[in-house]
């Protein structure tokens, strides 16, 4: 199954992302890579609730990205792949999936963040990760939606 | 009395509870939780716990949303298992008139039930009724 964006949000699934990127990309697949909603059998049904019929919502852990890739990787289809930080999109990275564009939408406020834009603040940990990625030939771009004008890292084509 | 919290992007929850207490005056035991692009989820759900503490005075709450799916959304409904509170998203204008007089006769399942109906109801094309009207004379 292709990735058609992968996307970094502390939100995963919201709004933006259904009503947005979905139709943006035309994804049919929301692949959400985040450990604490594997934990949390309660907050995965709620965000599965908020997805459309149709559109397939498959969660997994962070570090078993590849894995859980490869088992969906027998059906036709799009999928956008979520995460909630930048951490996490360098560990996804690392653990082999090879993606060519990252986007930023959502990394939420906290003190002593620098703002990178009107939804995205950057910890030194944002900092560090986005570095190793761009080293590593990913474009990184940040947007909350397909909408609106992107601020990109290193020299790449975008985040579609 | 249950209590009431409004949960919104931006200030949708404020101006909403505002706009319906210039209408019908003060609506008691009522808070609103409001995010941004800044807001990180934990600190909502520490706001929208504190709210719903302020506002529960035995009869539980009923948490107001702007919209099914959203990130506020996401959070109250982590709360229906937890806390006693229902939820009904879509929060119009219409079902805070509605509200004050609602519920002070219903109990919270009852309320919960009976504002969705009405804020329902209260989406019209008046064209529609217009002409339908028309058609019986």
């Amino acid at each position: 199954m292709p990735i058609v964006l992968v996307r970094v949000d502390c939100r995963l699934i919201h709004g933006q992302v259904v009503e947005t990127w979905v139709p943006h990309t035309g994804a049919d697949c929301l692949l959400v890579a985040n450990d604490d909603l594997v934990a949390n059998p309660f907050l995965r049904s709620v965000m599965e609730m908020a997805v459309p019929d149709g559109i397939r919502v498959a969660f997994s852990p962070v570090k078993d990205v590849p894995r859980v890739m490869s088992e969906i990787d027998r059906n036709e289809g799009k999928a956008i792949l979520l995460c909630a930080s930048s951490g996490d999109a360098l560990e996804i990275y690392r653990a082999g999936v090879r993606f060519a564009n990252l986007n930023i939408g959502n990394i939420h406020y906290a003190s002593g963040k620098v703002e990178i834009a009107p939804s995205v603040f950057f910890a030194r940990e944002d900092f560090e990760a986005v570095e190793c990625l761009c080293h590593l030939g990913v474009s990184v771009t940040v947007r909350a939606t397909p909408f609106e004008p992107a601020t990109r890292f290193g020299n790449g084509e975008g985040d579609g | 009395m249950i209590g009431i919290v409004l949960v919104s992007h931006g200030r949708l929850a404020f101006e909403l509870l505002r706009t319906a207490e210039t209408i019908v005056g003060k609506i008691e035991h009522t808070m609103t939780v409001e995010m941004d692009a800044k807001t990180g989820m934990e600190e909502i759900h520490k706001s929208l716990e504190g709210a719903i503490r302020t506002v529960d005075t035995g009869d539980g709450v009923l948490l107001l949303i702007d919209m099914f799916g959203g990130t506020p959304s996401n959070i109250g409904l982590s709360f229906l298992g937890t806390h006693n509170v229902e939820i009904v998203t879509g929060v119009n204008l219409p079902m805070m008139i509605k509200l004050p007089m609602a519920r002070t006769t219903m109990r919270l399942p009852e309320l919960a039930n009976y504002i969705r109906e009405y804020g329902q109801r209260n989406i019209t094309i008046p064209g529609d009724m217009l002409r339908k009207k028309a058609e019986k004379h």
